[in-house]
């Protein structure tokens, strides 16, 4: 017969039932005060979660940035020149220098302005008063017209310190000084307009007046001057995203390109999301000094060269098969200048597409350099067993046209656009070939 | 005669008085509510009096009820205890119902997309009032399940509850184990970061090893050649859907068995070859009503708050960043409970060891009960069995180990050196270089020449000219740069008296640098630290040495025992040694908070 166990081992842990109510009890409500106090920590919390967040979001923000950023917008973000425009930059996040005083300038010569309307206005019905009393009106309606004209040239004559001229000419002199003083401003900015800054400055100088302060108001903060509605956040974000179709014509061929995997680039949304938070941290708020803006290496640029649209009439695309492009880029002769000029985004294709192979070919950063494509494809991809009997021509078609289906390392795949079997005509394929082919044979430099 | 033309509670107030038609109106609701037992009742069964009328009403709720009825009326007073169950498979019940309620709280914050599932982690993280918490119950609660799963096997196997007529429950048991550890598994996806992708990628990698519809095995799991939007929500479906329902149904027939046979008694309480779990002696019988139920509700608060008190305190889900396909993290292992699985594979062939070798140990496990037909139970006569139990613990505690990244998988020194440097927070560990306060990461360069040096100046001053005379400044400089360095100052200095962490981390470098220097003769490690931002430091480890041959993770020596070195031909046409350099950079924001 077995023994009877006593205590923990054998029985139930607590032997009376009030014991156990008493303890079930207890446990309850341990637990519900343990979630209560939880509850009550949440808010702050959550709070140190977000910046906790946004700290290691700024983090990987950077890493992205000197990875796939730095070699055009500089290392430190302050642009690199004829390549790409400062981000690092008080004109971006909207700190104008001008200000407060370009915008009491601003404030004054609305006044003026208002006042001379008012001028004009008054002007207008003493006008149509005169013309009036010259048709005998009755002398009821004669001693009204009079005593309107007398009050209206109390307010356009000089006499009453409070009249329009005089008020005019009080603003004027309070404008003298401070414009000035925005002369000398706008002089001392000349380091920074040197490399871009304020573009159409010159103009808007000539012009002055209100001209040049509304000119400085928009185009000091780069929201305004792009004519951007939401925020810098999402400026920053869908500039990403999408890139700047059309920017190579502003900068000598390379193109701001869709960075975004929702754009047809390589990022996650959430890496741009990084970027963008690393960007913003640039931001000093009111803290920013000229030294910030004189330190800019290029300033955003806003020409488009009309040279550039296309003209003639569209070729036939070249298509996906390899072979056969192989066979018609075989039978044309290549010309390497037109064909640099469609490689850096100079030239449109014969299917009147823009291409900017070097926004990434350059440096061999993000992409094979393309100094080098056309002798490291004969003397290392074809000695790949994979490219065994092909020629150069026919790797190079391959590499255009199907992008990942031979990538070398160390550079990612999906990162090259698959477009390009419908923005090439053969003669396209057969120039850009000549022109890698021409780096080779020392006719480049 | 009745006010309404209908019997009512109206004519019991007529006939009786309100206050007597009220409580034996409430007496009646609450026997109805409780399928037989009135407040008298219920009042005796609490105060532990006998009942005071026949039939006893504390059964007819077993008998009437829907939730008692699949509870027995009495247990045998040798299973009330710890021992013989350790309440093992009441635990196994109870996260079942604890997973399922923080589960489907977790639902409705979770949408199963790679674009969407991360935020969705991090908007539970930050935006959502105990959010963080009922993750953390969930994870916890996850983990927890397959370790009592696992350990309620064991002790079926050690007592020997799995004999006739029990084979069958022990068969369901089985399944459960298995259902267990792939509802973990599949939840473990769920979050979307590095760690879990590459945890699921090496645990799905089996898949592929399937003989002749290996590939087809592949694509049905993961939904494409590789884990993205249709194997998340592959993955998501089985987890809240699939699974679940096929562990309801087993825990469901499971417990239908238990109930059947009855609980096993302890292996001495009965004679040999006997079962005597349905045949309970009056004086042994212990009532569910009351004295188990208000037991198990006493259980549930204290299992409760015991997760409770861990979550608050000392436990964490993790959650590392978003899951990168094109980026392994060093170190990745699959889920702690499949490690042995992982282990197994760096034995040899996938097919073998990581398909048919766990199937038939799943295999061979679910048909024990049919292969050991002795009838004993007591453990003297189970030696072998129990051999074979302490066999299978050691095995896959051994196996386990082999799948950590510490076995078998050689790793060059520099990179495993400057990975504890700089590595984001994964497996609660975090590169070195992270901990330093940020007020302490002054700008310029630091050397590990200056550790151990009796007058640092000098030291590091002497290493300035060595480096710069050698050609080692401009190589890693070179480096640097090629890393998008910001700047790379032109001279390195003593780290300053205030910032006793960095000195710290410089010389934790120092003394890694030191243990690996067979792989890392004379080398030489640096520090540097440049603004990136006002709110943002860079930081760039260095290590330089003279490179030798290494194979298979072994220096190689000549017939002196001096290593091989790797040679190069200098500017002159002499032959010297290799100078190599590898580096690694963080950027550390205040706010990022990482902890050691």
């Amino acid at each position: 017969m077995l023994k009877e166990k006593e205590g923990l081992v054998g029985r139930l842990i607590i032997e009376s039932i009030e014991g156990r109510v008493l303890m079930g009890i207890v446990m309850f409500v341990g637990v519900m005060v343990l979630v209560g106090w939880v509850a009550i920590n949440e808010p702050a919390r959550m709070a140190a979660f977000e910046r906790q967040h946004l700290g290691r979001s700024i983090e990987r923000g950077a890493e992205l940035f000197a990875a796939n950023c730095s070699t055009c917008h500089g290392a430190t973000g302050l642009g690199i020149a004829e390549r790409a425009p400062a981000l690092n930059n008080p004109q971006l996040f909207g700190h104008s220098f001008l200000n407060p005083l370009n915008a009491d300038i601003g404030r004054r010569e609305r006044q003026v302005q208002e006042l001379n309307t008012q001028m004009s206005e008054l002007n207008r019905e003493r006008d149509a008063l005169f013309a009036e009393a010259a048709t005998n009106p009755g002398p009821e309606r004669l001693r009204a017209i009079t005593e309107r004209i007398q009050a209206i040239d109390v307010l356009m004559g000089t006499d009453d310190p409070n009249s329009l001229p005089n008020r005019i000419a009080a603003l004027e002199a309070e404008l003298e000084p401070m414009i000035a003083e925005r002369e000398v401003l706008l002089d001392s900015l000349q380091a920074a307009t040197d490399k871009g800054y304020l573009p159409g400055l010159e103009a808007a100088r000539a012009q002055g007046g209100l001209a040049l302060t509304q000119y400085l108001e928009r185009d000091s903060n780069r929201l305004l001057q792009a004519g951007w509605g939401g925020d810098l956040r999402s400026f920053l974000t869908t500039t990403l995203v999408h890139g700047r179709p059309g920017s190579q014509d502003a900068w000598g061929g390379t193109q701001m390109v869709a960075w975004a995997q929702r754009g047809g680039g390589p990022l996650r949304d959430d890496q741009v999301a990084d970027i963008v938070n690393y960007i913003l941290n640039w931001d000093k708020g009111n803290a920013w000094t000229t030294e910030d803006l004189f330190a800019v290496n290029q300033f955003t640029k806003l020409k488009a060269d009309a040279s550039m649209v296309a003209s003639g009439p569209a070729a036939q695309a070249i298509g996906r098969d390899v072979d056969a492009a192989l066979v018609a880029v075989t039978a044309l002769t290549g010309d390497p200048v037109r064909g640099k000029a469609i490689y850096n985004g100079e030239a449109r294709t014969e299917v009147r597409a823009r291409l900017a192979c070097a926004s990434c070919h350059m440096g061999g950063v993000q992409a094979p350099a393309t100094e080098v494509t056309w002798t490291n494809t004969l003397n290392i991809r074809l000695a790949d067993p994979v490219n065994a009997g092909r020629s150069p021509e026919y790797y190079i078609i391959a590499s255009i046209l199907h992008p990942n289906d031979y990538i070398v390392a160390p550079y990612a795949s999906g990162i090259m656009p698959q477009t390009y079997p419908d923005q090439l005509s053969a003669q396209d394929l057969a120039d850009i070939i000549a022109y890698l082919r021409s780096y080779a044979e020392g006719g480049q430099s | 005669m009745s006010i309404l033309p209908f019997p009512s509670f109206l004519d019991d107030v007529k006939e009786k008085g309100f206050r007597k038609a009220l409580m034996e109106g409430i007496d009646q609701t609450v026997e109805r509510l409780t399928a037989g037992m009135n407040i008298q009742d219920i009042r005796e069964a609490l105060r532990g009096d006998p009942p005071s009328r026949r039939p006893n009403p504390r059964l007819s709720p077993h008998a009437d009820s829907f939730w008692l009825h699949m509870r027995p009326g009495y247990f045998h007073r040798d299973m009330t205890g710890i021992y013989p169950t350790f309440r093992l498979g009441w635990l196994s019940t109870y996260f079942v119902v604890f997973e399922t309620i923080t589960g489907i709280l977790l639902m409705f914050w979770y949408t199963p997309s790679p674009d969407i599932a991360y935020g969705n982690m991090l908007n539970i993280l930050s935006n959502v009032p105990l959010g963080q918490f009922v993750r953390d119950l969930h994870r916890l609660g996850a983990e927890a399940m397959v370790l009592i799963v696992a350990l309620h096997m064991m002790r079926t196997w050690i007592t020997g509850s799995y004999k006739k007529p029990r084979q069958f429950t022990w068969f369901t048991g089985v399944i459960l184990l298995v259902l267990t550890g792939l509802l973990s598994f599949t939840g473990y996806l769920l979050p979307w970061d590095q760690l879990a992708l590459w945890a699921v990628t090496i645990g799905a990698s089996m898949a592929e090893a399937t003989p002749v519809i290996g590939e087809q095995v592949n694509l049905i799991v993961r939904g494409a050649p590789e884990l993205g939007a249709n194997g998340l929500l592959r993955f998501y479906l089985a987890h809240v859907l699939l699974l679940p329902v096929f562990l309801f149904i087993f825990t469901g027939v499971h417990y239908y068995k238990v109930i059947i046979h009855g609980h096993s008694l302890p292996p001495r309480a009965e004679n040999i070859g006997e079962d005597t779990a349905k045949r309970v002696p009056l004086d042994k019988r212990v009532y569910f009503i009351p004295d188990i139920l208000t037991n198990e509700i006493m259980w549930i608060g204290m299992t409760t708050f015991i997760m409770v008190v861990l979550c608050v305190w000392f436990y964490h889900a993790p959650l590392e960043n978003h899951a990168d396909p094109q980026v392994t993290p060093l170190g990745t292992t699959a889920p702690w409970y499949f490690l042995w699985i992982q282990g197994a594979l760096k034995l040899g062939d996938k097919f073998f060891w990581g398909i048919l070798f766990p199937t038939l140990m799943i295999g061979i496990l679910a048909v024990m009960p049919y292969i050991d037909l002795t009838k004993s139970r007591r453990y003297a006569h189970r030696r072998v069995s129990l051999s074979l139990a302490m066999a299978l613990v050691s095995f896959a505690t051994i196996l386990s180990y082999m799948g950590l990244p510490e076995f078998a998988v050689s790793t060059s020194a520099e990179i495993e050196i400057l990975h504890e440097m700089t590595m984001e927070p994964a497996h609660n560990h975090v590169g070195k270089m992270r901990t330093v306060p940020y007020a302490q990461l002054v700008p310029g360069a630091y050397t590990t020449a200056q550790i151990g040096a009796a007058d640092p100046r000098a030291a590091v001053e002497a290493f300035n000219a060595q480096v710069t005379s050698t050609g080692q400044y401009a190589q890693m400089r070179e480096r640097l740069l090629a890393d998008h360095a910001i700047t790379v100052p032109s001279s390195f200095r003593v780290v300053p008296d205030d910032a006793p962490a960095l000195k710290k981390v410089l010389e934790f470098l120092h003394h890694h640098i030191e243990a690996r220097h067979k792989e890392l003769p004379n080398a030489w490690g640096a520090i540097i630290i440049a603004e990136a931002q006002s709110t943002l430091k860079r930081v760039d480890i260095v290590i330089s040495w003279d490179g030798v041959h290494i194979e298979n993770g072994v220096v190689q020596t000549d017939a002196n025992g001096q290593p091989l070195f790797l040679t190069t031909i200098d500017a002159n046409g002499n032959e010297v040694v290799q100078r190599r350099v590898d580096a690694k950079h963080v950027f550390l924001h205040p706010d990022s908070a990482y902890f050691d």
